[in-house]
C-alpha cells in the first residue's frame, strides 16, 4: 500500500496531470449541461442514462487514463533513476506491481467518479423515478430485447459502469506497455489517442464506407480493441441490434476475452521491465 | 555594411536548430503515416468514389491533412521549448550568452520554417497520390486554384496553431500538458456541428476559436472580423504569457 501511496505522489508531482483535471473537469461540467435536458419524461430519462458511457463518459475516461498514465512506466528511465532501483533487492518487483496496483486504482477513482457523477446529476433531474423497475423494453434500451426485463434499471445503470472499468483496465494497461515500448509518454499519449480516435471514427462514420477484407479487418479491431470495450460495443458479442435476448448468458465471452487480455498486457509489460538493458 | 561575419554565424545558428527538429524521429514518422494513410484512403477513393475522386483530393485538409497537421506540431514542432527542461541542461543553456530570448525567437522563426515545410511536403505527396492512384481520371476545373487557396489557408491556420501551443509549452515546461491543452479544444471542434450553433454561445467559440476551421482549409464566415481580431489576442496574449514566465524564471 506503502508502495502505491508512492506512486500516487509521482503522478500527483506531474504537471500535466492537473492540467488533465482541470480540462477533464470542464468537458464533463460541459457534457452533463449539454445532456441534460435531452429528454423529457422519467422512462425514457432511463434510457438517457444508458447512453452516458457512450455519449461523453467513454471520452472522459480515455482523456485522463491516458494523461494520467503515460508517463508512469517510464518516469525512472526519464530521470535515470531505475538502475538505483533495480540494485535493490525487491526493487524491479515492488516497483512494478505498485505501477499496476496504482494504474488500476486509478481507473477505478476516474470510472467511480464518472458514474456517481452522471448518475446523480441525471437522476436528481426526474428524482430516480422507476430506479428499482425493470428496464422498459420500449424505451429501446441497449442489449435488452423489447418487453424482456433483465434487470433494475440503477442497477443496470451501475453495471454498465463496471463494465466501463474494464474497458478501461484494458486501455490503461495499453497505454503503459506502450510507454514502456517506446520509452517516451508523447508517443504513448498519441498513438493510443489516434486509435482511440480512429476507432470511434470508424463507427459513427465509416462503417459504411469500406467493405472487403478492409471492412472485415476494422470490424476485428474494433469489436476486440479497448475502444470497442470503452463504447460497451463489444459487449454485444455475436450479434448487433438490440433485439437478442441472450445478451446475459453470452456476457460471460466477452468478460473472459478482456480479462485475458489485461492478464497478457500486466504478463508482457512484466516481461519488458525485468529484462536487461543491452550494453 | 552589415557584418557578414555575424549574418553567417546567425544562419549557422538557425541551420542548427533546423537540423534538431529534422533529426527528430517523429518527424519525418509522423510525416511518413500520414502519408501512408492518405495512400490507404486514396486507394479506396479509385475503387469507390472515381467521379468524387478529386474532389475528395481538394479535400485533404479536412480530416487527414489537418488531423496529421496538428500531430506534428503538438508531438514534434513544440517539443524545442521543453526539451532543455527535461533533458536538464536548461542552466546550462540559461547560462550562455544567447542562451535566453535569442534562442527562443530562433527556435520559434526554426519552428515557423518548418511549420511551412511540413505543408508543402504533406500537400505535395496529397497531389502525387491522388495523380498516381488515378492518372486518367480527369483533373476538374478550377482543382488546382481550390488546391491551393485550401493550403494556403491551411498554412495560415497552422502556424497560427504553432504559435499558440509553443507560447503554451515554453510557458508551462511540459509537452504533455500543452499537447492536451492545445488539442482537446483543436479534437472538440470536429465533433461540434455547425448547423445548430448560434452566434457567441460556447459550443461556437469552440467550432471556430482554435484554429481547427483554418487549419481545414476554410475560412469563417460567421464574424470574420470578430475572429480576425480574437486571433490577434489569442496570440498576443499567450505570447505576453510566455515573456511573463520567462521574466519569472529569469530566462529574458
Amino acid at each position: 500500500m506503502r508502495h502505491i501511496v508512492n506512486e500516487l505522489k509521482k503522478h500527483v508531482s506531474f504537471r500535466e496531470t492537473w492540467v488533465g483535471y482541470i480540462l477533464g473537469t470542464f468537458y464533463l461540467v460541459s457534457a452533463l449541461a449539454a445532456y441534460w435536458n435531452t429528454v423529457q419524461y422519467a422512462p425514457q430519462r432511463w434510457h438517457g442514462m444508458f447512453q452516458n458511457i457512450k455519449l461523453y463518459g467513454s471520452n472522459f475516461s480515455v482523456f485522463l487514463v491516458i494523461i494520467g498514465i503515460a508517463r508512469i512506466m517510464c518516469y525512472e528511465r526519464e530521470r535515470n533513476t531505475d538502475v538505483l532501483l533495480f540494485t535493490s533487492a525487491y526493487g524491479k518487483r515492488k516497483a512494478f506491481f505498485s505501477k499496476i496496483g496504482f494504474a488500476a486504482a486509478y481507473s477505478a477513482v476516474v470510472v467511480a467518479v464518472l458514474g456517481t457523477v452522471s448518475i446523480i446529476c441525471d437522476g436528481y433531474t426526474f428524482g430516480f423515478k422507476n430506479a428499482l423497475g425493470y428496464i422498459d423494453g420500449a424505451s429501446g434500451c441497449f442489449y435488452v430485447e423489447e418487453g424482456a426485463a433483465t434487470m433494475p434499471n440503477l442497477v443496470f445503470c451501475i453495471f454498465q459502469y463496471f463494465l466501463l472499468y474494464l474497458g478501461v483496465l484494458y486501455l490503461t494497461y495499453f497505454v503503459m506497455l506502450l510507454s514502456q515500448i517506446t520509452k517516451r509518454p508523447v508517443l504513448a499519449m498519441c498513438i493510443s489517442g489516434v486509435v482511440y480516435v480512429v476507432s470511434v471514427a470508424y463507427d459513427i462514420l465509416g462503417v459504411d464506407k469500406l467493405s472487403g477484407i478492409a471492412e472485415k479487418i476494422a470490424d476485428i479491431l474494433w469489436q476486440y480493441g479497448f475502444a470497442g470495450f470503452m463504447m460497451l460495443e463489444s459487449y454485444s458479442w455475436g450479434k448487433w441490434g438490440p433485439y437478442y435476448d441472450e445478451w446475459i448468458s453470452d456476457l460471460w465471452k466477452p468478460i473472459l476475452f478482456v480479462c485475458c487480455v489485461i492478464v497478457f498486457e500486466i504478463c508482457l509489460m512484466w516481461v519488458l521491465w525485468s529484462r536487461k538493458d543491452r550494453k | 555594411m552589415p557584418d557578414v561575419g555575424a549574418v553567417e554565424q546567425k544562419g549557422q545558428k538557425m541551420i542548427v536548430e533546423l537540423k534538431r527538429y529534422l533529426r527528430a524521429p517523429l518527424y519525418p514518422l509522423g510525416l511518413a503515416i500520414s502519408v501512408l494513410i492518405r495512400v490507404v484512403l486514396t486507394y479506396m477513393d479509385m475503387k469507390h468514389r472515381e467521379d468524387t475522386y478529386w474532389e475528395i483530393a481538394a479535400d485533404y485538409w479536412d480530416t487527414v491533412g489537418s488531423a496529421s497537421f496538428a500531430l506534428i506540431i503538438l508531438a514534434v514542432l513544440i517539443h524545442q521549448f521543453s526539451k532543455d527542461k527535461e533533458t536538464g541542461a536548461i542552466t546550462v543553456i540559461n547560462s550562455t550568452r544567447d542562451g535566453r530570448i535569442k534562442l527562443y525567437f530562433r527556435r520559434l522563426a526554426a519552428g515557423v520554417i518548418m511549420t511551412v515545410l511540413t505543408v508543402a511536403i504533406l500537400s505535395l505527396c496529397n497531389v502525387v497520390t491522388a495523380y498516381c492512384f488515378a492518372p486518367d481520371v480527369p483533373v476538374p476545373d478550377g482543382f488546382t486554384r481550390m488546391f491551393v487557396s485550401r493550403t494556403l489557408i491551411a498554412l495560415l491556420g497552422g502556424l497560427g496553431f504553432f504559435l499558440a501551443a509553443s507560447f503554451v509549452c515554453d510557458a508551462i515546461s511540459n509537452q504533455m500538458a500543452a499537447m492536451s491543452i492545445c488539442g482537446l479544444p483543436f479534437g472538440l471542434s470536429f465533433i461540434i456541428n455547425v448547423i445548430v450553433l448560434d452566434k457567441f454561445e460556447f459550443e461556437w467559440f469552440v467550432r471556430y476559436g482554435f484554429f481547427t476551421e483554418l487549419m481545414r482549409g476554410r475560412l469563417i464566415y460567421s464574424q470574420p472580423v470578430f475572429w480576425c481580431v480574437w486571433y490577434a489576442v489569442l496570440i498576443i496574449g499567450l505570447f505576453v504569457l510566455s515573456i511573463y514566465k520567462r521574466k519569472e524564471r529569469k530566462q529574458l
